[in-house]
């Protein structure tokens, strides 16, 4: 699908912003877009951008259920990198990396709000 | 880059038809399905939406903030998508047509927003010569 951007919900813009810019570091992307309600970061081999915003009803940021945005790592060594680098920026763990049953090497993380992630790639690729 | 997105569904049946119809009309089909998941895209393509039950096993809600955007290819595109959405049991969140002032170029956002049967915000968009 042309996918072209994605946002989660924050409830702390500067929070999501730490988390975000160390992570999109990780893959060597940036910062792209700063409003006063949301950042956005893009990715150096293109792809969908992805976005922190205070929701547009006002209302408080919260976190779907089966909602994850996937971000395609190139090598084991990197899924682990950006695993430590979420956790150390105020994410939670939600699944350490290692081999998956559908035969991905991934590593399930969140957010500083909550939202899942997680960084995959093809095993052996390390 | 992101490799996919996944939204949440209580109805994976009820979804996949109203996934099924927004996919069509990009061109694209189904790349991956499982009891649980079903996923929109073309392997080794751009990024794929799929639908999922939650992992946890229970019930799949809808992120305040979280929407994923679909670039069309024109206004009338973005207008079908729209239609075909509302047609499939999705809600509005926001008719087709322009948002915002047209750029440097006479470009302006033109853009459809919707939710699909589970809630979950979606929009589409394109951006077209200001009338």
């Amino acid at each position: 699908m042309p996918v072209v951007h994605v946002t989660f919900g924050t409830r702390d813009l500067e929070r999501g912003e730490k988390f975000y810019d160390a992570i999109i570091a990780e893959f060597g992307g940036s910062r792209m877009m700063e409003t006063e309600k949301a950042r956005g970061w893009a990715f150096p081999e293109g792809g969908p951008s992805i976005g922190i915003t205070l929701p547009y009803d006002g209302n408080e940021a919260n976190v779907g259920n089966g909602t994850m945005f996937a971000i395609m790592g190139k090598d084991e060594d990197q899924v682990r990198r950006v695993h430590a680098a979420a956790l150390a920026n105020g994410g939670s763990c939600e699944g350490p990396p290692g081999l998956r049953e559908n035969g991905f090497y991934a590593a399930y993380y969140r957010d500083p709000d909550g939202n899942k992630m997680n960084t995959f790639c093809m095993p052996g690729e390390s | 880059m992101i490799g996919y997105v996944t939204l949440g569904t209580n109805d994976l049946a009820r979804a996949a038809t109203f996934y099924d119809a927004i996919a069509g009309e990009m061109g694209i089909g189904r790349m991956m399905e499982f009891d649980s998941f079903i996923a929109w895209g073309e392997p080794g393509g751009g990024t794929g939406i799929a639908a999922t039950q939650p992992f946890d096993g229970k019930e799949a809600t809808v992120g305040n903030g979280t929407m994923v955007a679909i670039e069309a290819k024109d206004p009338a595109q973005v207008d079908r998508l729209y239609a075909i959405a509302m047609e499939k049991g999705g809600s509005d969140e926001g008719v087709p047509g322009p948002r915002g002032e047209a750029d440097e170029q006479g470009n302006v956002f033109y853009a459809g927003y919707f939710r699909d049967l589970d809630g979950n915000k979606l929009n589409a968009f394109c951006y077209a010569k200001a009338p």
